[in-house]
C-alpha cells in the first residue's frame, strides 16, 4: 500500500477510535492532536525586515502551489506571531541586533524548523554577500535556524544563489513531507498501543483502567519533565559557549553536549525500571542512549559540522521530550 | 662523598648477604603490611584451635588463603629500556635473567619470591604455546598478519609469512622435525640456574657458534616461565612478572602482555631516559590507559646515561606528564627515576664495574642534590639510593598495602570474624545445654529446610539479576559497536565528499574505547550492586534464622558481609586495532579503493572485523569472568555462613549427648577471653 493509502487508513482508524468513545481523556487529547497534525495545513510564515525578499519568496511559493501549505506574510514587526507558525522564513539584509532580539521570542521548536534567508540584489551583491557576511550568517544560522539560504534577487536563472531559492523550496517541501511522515508514525504507534485497550474499554467501561492510564500518562509526563530539567541544567553553559566559534569553543560545546546527552540518557534510564512510563518514553530513552554515544564519538572527532550535529541532536531530543510532556 | 671502593659491610648477624640487606631495606613498607596481617593470622589460628572440626576446616582454608597470598607486579617497557636488568635487581639476583633477549621471544617470566624456604619439588616451570596459538602465528602471521590480510596488503602479508616460515625452519633445526608435538606441553625442573633459563627464555640470533648448543633451544615456543625461589629479604611473597616488549613483528607479544597486566594489580612501566614517552609509544600507553592511575608506576631507567641528570630529569618528567595528558594516559601515575646499572653496582658492591660516564652522572646528581646527607654516605648507599630501587619498592609496597593487601585483610578479617562469632555462640549454647536449658527453639529439620531455602533463593535472585545485567551489557556493547561503525563510516563519506580520495584520511578509535570502557564500568557497577544486595540479604536472613532459633535479639548476630567485589580494569581495550596503525599498509588500503561506496563498504567491513574481537573479549574475558566471580564469591559466602549456623545450632545437641568435650567453667571463661580478644583485634583493624 502507498504511503498516501497508509496515511488515509491511519486517519480513518484514528477517527473510528475517537468515535468509539473507548479512549481516556488524555489519550483522546493526544488522538485529536494527531488528527489535527495529519489533516491541517502547515502554516508557513515569511517574516523579517527585508521586504523585497519577503515578496519574492511569497510569490515563488505561491507559484509552486505547494500542497497543504498555508502561507502568511508578516509585513510589520507587530504582525510577527511565531506561536501561530509551523515553519518560518526570516528574510534579512544584515540580521542586526534588533532582529536577534525579536528572534529570541521564537520557541526552540520553531527555530529548529526555520530558515535564515539573507537577501541581496544584483546591483549590490558584491558589497552585501561577501565571504565575511556569509560566514556571519552561517554562524547565526548554525545556532538559531535549521538552515541558511542566501538569495540574490533578479539574478539570471542558473546563477549562484539565485539557484538557492529553488533549493530552499525543495528543503521546505522535504520538511513538510518529513513532518507528515512523523505524524503518521506517531499515529501508527498510538493506534498500536490504544486500539486493543479502547476495544476493551468500549466493551466494558473500566474505571480502574482509566485510572491506570491516567497514572501512566502522569508518570510519563513527570519523567519527561525531569529529563527536560536535566537538559535545562546544561543549557546555560551551552548558551555561554555558543559565543565563540574557534576550535577551543567548539571543543567546549562538544564536551558540554556530550555531558548533557550522557546525563539525559542516564536520567531517562532510571525511569524505565519502575512501572508507569509509556512505551514512547521507553523508545525515546533508547534514542537518547544512542544519541549520547554518537555525541561522544562526535566530540572525539571535533570540528564545526560535528558540533552542529551534536547540538541539533540535543535539540531534537528536547523537542521529542516536550511533545511527550505536552501529551 | 666517599668514593673509595666500599668495604663489604659486616652487618648484623641476620644471615643476609649485603645485597639482600639492601633489598630488605627497600621493602620495609611491606613489613608494615606483614604486621597488619599478624592479628588476622592470630584470629584465624584462634578459630582453628577453639572451633570444632567444621570451624577448624574453614579456618584452615583461611590460613591457606593467607599463605598463598602473592601480590604481583607486571613490568612492561619500551624496547631497550633496561627492564630485565631492573627486574634482576628487584629480585636480588642481578645476573639471573638474560638481558640481551632476541626480539623474537614472547616469554612472560614470572619470578615468585617467598620469604620461607621453598619445599615444593618444582622450582622452574616452562609452558609452551598451545597448538591454536601457534597455528594462528604460523597460518596467519599473528595479529599483524590478520590485519595485513584484511587490509589487502598482499606484499606486507607475503613478507610476514616469509618471516614466520624462516622462524619455523629455525625452530625445526633447534628442536627437530616434529617439534610441533611439544606444543601445549610443560617442562618442570627441581632447580634453575642461568643456563636453564637461557635454554627457554634467551634466544641467540643464529647458530653462529658463539652460543652453546642448548642456549635458547626452546625459546621460540616458550610462552611462560615461572621460577620459584627463596628470598629471605622479603616479609611476604611477591611475584615480579617480566613481559616481552610490545612492538614485535607479529604483535604476538601484545596479547601476552595484556594477559600479564590482567593478572597483576600493579603495573610498572619502564622507560628509557633517552627515549622518554613519545607518540611512538602509543601502544604502550594504550595498554596502561585502562588501568587505574594509582596502580601504574612509571620508572625512568638509565638516568646514569644522561650528561646532566639533575636538570634533565625535571625536563623528562614534564615531557612525560604532558604526553600522558595528551594521549589520555594515566595522568596521575607516580614517576620514579633511576638506574639499574647503579642498583647492580650497589648489589654487587663493585663500583669499579660502573662505567666512567655513569659514575660522572652519579656525581653530578649527588652534587646537585638538596639532600646533604648523600655527601657523607658510602658509595654503595649512594648508588642504591639514586638507583631508584628504594623509591620503586616504596611505591610498590604502598600500593600493595592499600590495594590488594587491604583487600585480603578485609576479606579474611570478615570471614574470621563470622567464624569466631559462631564459635562463641556455640560455646554459649553448650554451656546452657549442660545446665539443662533448652536454647534452640526450632527443630533441626526446620533449620535445615530454612537454610536450604536461603541458599536457593539467594542463588536464584543473584543469577536472575546477573543474567539481566549480562544481557543488557551484551546489547549495549553491540549497539556501541554499531554506532561506532556507522559514525566512522559517515565521517569517511563526509571526508570523501569534501576532500575527495587523494588525501589519506584517518579516524581516531578513542571514541570506541571510551564508550566500551564506560559500558563495562556500568556493567561492573550493576554486578557489584547485585552481589552486594545478595550477600546482605543472605546475611539478614541467616541473622533472622539465628534470632528465631535462639529467641535472642538480632543485634547479637551481626554477620559481616564480604568487601565489595573488585571490577578488574578492561585491559583488553588496550589491544591495537587497524585504526591505531597509521603505517604503509593503511595508505596501501586507501589508495587501492575506487569509488566512495567501495570505500564505505570495505571500510565498514574492515573495521568491523578488527573491532569485533575487542567486543567479544570484553563480553567473555571480562564480562563472563566478573559474573563468575560474583556467583562463586556469593555462593561461598552463603554456604560458609550456613555451615557456621548449622554447626552453632547443633552444638547444644552434641553437648547434651556428651559426644563433644564438656568444658568446665574455668575453661569456658578462658575460651571466652581468647575469642573476645581475637574479635576485638579484628574490629580494631576494621576501624
Amino acid at each position: 500500500m502507498s504511503r498516501d493509502g497508509d496515511h488515509g487508513t491511519a486517519l480513518a482508524a484514528l477517527h473510528a477510535l475517537l468515535q468509539s468513545g473507548g479512549l481516556s481523556t488524555n489519550a483522546r487529547e493526544v488522538a485529536e492532536g494527531l488528527l489535527k497534525a495529519m489533516t491541517s495545513k502547515t502554516r508557513l510564515l515569511i517574516a523579517g525586515p527585508e521586504s523585497a525578499g519577503r515578496d519574492a519568496l511569497a510569490n515563488a511559493i505561491c507559484a509552486r502551489a505547494i500542497p497543504e501549505v498555508e502561507l502568511f506574510v508578516a509585513d510589520t514587526p507587530a504582525a510577527f506571531d511565531p506561536s501561530n507558525a509551523d515553519i518560518c522564513i526570516w528574510c534579512t539584509a544584515t540580521f542586526s541586533a534588533s532582529e536577534f532580539q525579536v528572534w529570541q521570542k521564537v520557541p526552540d521548536r520553531l527555530k529548529s524548523l526555520s530558515f535564515l534567508v539573507p537577501v541581496a540584489n544584483t546591483t549590490t551583491f558584491s558589497e552585501r554577500l561577501n565571504d565575511a557576511q556569509i560566514s556571519y550568517f552561517q554562524s547565526i544560522a548554525d545556532s538559531e535556524f535549521y538552515g541558511l539560504f542566501p538569495i540574490v534577487l533578479g539574478a539570471p536563472p542558473g546563477a549562484q544563489n539565485a539557484e538557492l531559492s529553488s533549493t530552499l523550496l525543495r528543503e521546505i517541501v522535504g520538511m513538510l513531507s518529513a513532518q507528515r511522515a512523523a505524524a503518521y508514525v506517531d499515529a501508527q504507534s498510538f493506534l498500536t498501543s490504544h486500539r486493543d485497550k479502547a476495544a476493551e474499554r468500549g466493551a466494558a467501561p473500566n474505571l480502574a483502567a482509566d485510572t491506570n492510564q491516567n497514572a501512566n500518562d502522569q508518570a510519563t509526563q513527570d519523567a519527561a519533565q525531569q529529563a527536560l530539567s536535566v537538559l535545562a541544567g546544561y543549557a546555560t553553559d551551552l548558551t555561554l559557549e555558543m559565543a565563540g566559534d574557534d576550535s577551543e569553543a567548539l571543543k567546549q560545546i562538544l564536551t558540554i553536549c556530550s555531558a548533557a546527552a550522557e546525563a539525559l540518557a542516564e536520567a531517562m534510564q532510571t525511569h524505565l525500571g519502575g512501572a508507569g512510563v509509556s512505551s514512547e518514553f521507553a523508545l525515546l530513552s533508547e534514542d537518547a542512549r544512542t544519541a549520547a554515544d554518537n555525541i561522544l564519538l562526535l566530540s572525539v572527532e571535533g570540528g564545526l559540522s560535528q558540533t552542529i550535529c551534536a547540538v541539533t541532536t540535543l535539540l531534537q531530543l528536547r523537542r521529542e521530550l516536550e511533545m511527550l510532556d505536552a501529551a | 662523598m666517599n668514593m673509595a671502593p666500599p668495604i663489604p659491610s659486616a652487618g648484623p648477624d641476620d644471615g643476609l648477604s649485603a645485597s639482600d640487606r639492601l633489598l630488605k631495606s627497600a621493602v620495609a613498607g611491606l613489613d608494615a603490611f606483614a604486621q597488619q596481617m599478624e592479628p588476622v593470622k592470630a584470629a584465624v589460628l584462634t578459630a582453628k584451635n577453639l572451633g570444632d572440626d567444621s570451624s577448624a576446616k574453614i579456618a584452615a582454608q583461611l590460613e591457606a588463603k593467607i599463605e598463598a597470598f602473592e601480590p604481583s607486579v607486571t613490568m612492561i617497557g619500551q624496547i631497550k629500556s633496561g627492564k630485565t636488568s631492573l627486574v634482576n635487581c628487584m629480585i636480588g639476583h642481578p645476573d639471573l635473567l638474560p638481558t640481551d633477549v632476541n626480539p623474537w621471544t614472547s616469554v612472560v617470566t614470572s619470578l615468585h619470591m617467598s620469604p620461607k624456604p621453598i619445599n615444593a619439588e618444582t622450582r622452574a616451570q616452562f609452558c609452551f604455546f598451545e597448538e591454536n596459538e601457534w597455528d594462528r602465528l604460523i597460518a596467519g602471521g599473528g595479529r599483524i598478519g590478520e590485519l595485513a590480510d584484511r587490509a589487502g596488503a598482499d606484499e606486507e602479508l607475503a613478507k610476514i609469512k616469509a618471516q614466520v616460515e624462516q622462524m619455523r625452519q629455525k625452530s625445526k633445526l633447534r628442536l627437530g622435525e616434529r617439534f610441533e608435538l611439544l606444543l601445549g606441553q610443560q617442562h618442570d625442573y627441581g632447580y634453575f640456574d642461568h643456563e636453564l633459563v637461557e635454554r627457554y627464555v634467551c634466544l641467540g640470533d643464529d647458530f653462529d657458534g658463539s652460543a652453546s648448543e642448548q642456549q635458547g633451544r626452546f625459546a621460540d615456543i616458550t610462552r611462560s616461565a615461572d621460577l620459584f625461589f627463596h628470598q629471605s629479604a622479603l616479609p611476604v611473597r611477591l611475584c615480579i612478572r617480566d613481559t616481552p616488549g610490545v612492538n614485535d613483528t607479529f604483535m604476538m607479544r601484545e596479547q601476552i602482555t595484556i594477559r600479564a597486566i590482567r593478572d597483576s594489580r600493579i603495573c610498572v612501566v619502564v622507560l628509557s631516559a633517552h627515549q622518554a614517552l613519545s607518540s611512538t609509544d602509543l601502544a604502550l600507553v594504550r595498554l596502561i590507559s585502562n588501568v587505574k592511575s594509582n596502580e601504574v608506576i612509571i620508572f625512568v631507567n638509565r638516568v646514569d646515561e644522561l650528561s646532566e641528570p639533575s636538570t634533565q630529569v625535571v625536563q623528562i618528567r614534564d615531557s612525560i606528564v604532558e604526553t600522558l595528558a595528551k594521549i589520555d594516559g594515566p595522568k596521575d601515575a607516580e614517576i620514579i627515576f633511576g638506574s639499574a646499572i647503579w642498583a647492580q653496582g650497589a648489589m654487587m658492591g663493585s663500583f669499579s664495574r660502573v662505567p666512567e660516564a655513569s659514575k660522572a652522572a652519579l656525581m653530578q646528581l649527588v652534587n646537585a642534590s638538596e639532600d646533604a646527607s648523600l655527601q657523607h654516605q658510602t658509595t654503595r648507599s649512594v648508588l642504591w639510593e639514586l638507583s631508584g630501587m628504594p623509591a620503586l619498592y616504596a611505591a610498590i609496597s604502598n600500593r600493595i598495602m592499600h590495594g590488594e593487601g587491604q583487600g585480603l585483610v578485609r576479606h579474611i578479617g570478615a570471614r574470621a570474624r563470622n567464624l569466631l562469632a559462631g564459635v562463641q555462640q556455640a560455646d554459649n549454647l553448650k554451656a546452657k545445654a549442660q545446665i539443662g536449658e533448652v536454647s534452640v527453639q526450632i527443630s533441626e529439620s526446620e533449620i535445615s529446610t530454612a537454610v536450604a531455602t536461603i541458599k536457593e533463593s539467594s542463588n536464584t535472585t543473584l543469577m536472575a539479576e546477573l543474567n539481566e545485567a549480562q544481557t543488557a551489557f551484551s546489547i549495549r556493547l553491540d549497539r556501541v559497536h554499531d554506532s561506532f561503525l556507522t559514525r566512522a563510516t559517515d565521517a569517511l563519506l563526509s571526508h570523501l565528499e569534501q576532500f575527495g580520495d587523494d588525501e589519506v584520511w584517518e579516524y581516531d578509535p578513542a571514541g570506541l574505547r571510551l564508550l566500551l570502557r564506560s559500558s563495562y564500568q556500568a556493567y561492573g557497577k550493576t554486578v557489584q550492586s547485585a552481589f552486594d544486595r545478595c550477600v546482605r540479604q543472605a546475611a539478614e536472613e541467616i541473622g533472622s534464622l539465628y534470632q528465631n532459633a535462639l529467641n535472642l535479639p538480632i543485634e547479637l548476630f551481626d554477620i559481616k558481609v564480604p568487601p565489595p567485589l573488585r571490577v578488574p580494569p578492561p585491559v583488553t581495550l588496550g589491544q591495537t586495532i587497524a585504526l591505531d596503525l597509521k603505517g604503509t599498509w593503511w595508505r596501501n588500503w586507501w589508495y587501492k579503493r575506487r569509488g566512495y561506496q567501495s570505500f564505505a563498504t570495505d571500510f565498514r567491513k574492515l573495521i568491523h572485523a578488527e573491532t569485533i574481537g575487542v567486543i567479544q573479549d570484553l563480553k567473555s574475558q571480562h564480562g563472563d569472568a566478573l559474573r563468575e566471580q560474583a556467583v562463586q564469591e556469593a555462593e561461598r559466602f552463603v554456604c560458609e555462613q550456613a555451615e557456621i549456623l548449622l554447626n552453632t545450632l547443633s552444638a547444644p545437641l552434641l553437648a547434651k549427648d556428651g559426644v563433644d568435650a564438656l568444658f568446665d567453667r574455668q575453661t569456658l571463661i578462658a575460651r571466652d577471653v581468647e575469642l573476645k580478644q581475637a574479635i576485638r583485634s579484628l574490629e580494631a583493624i576494621e576501624a
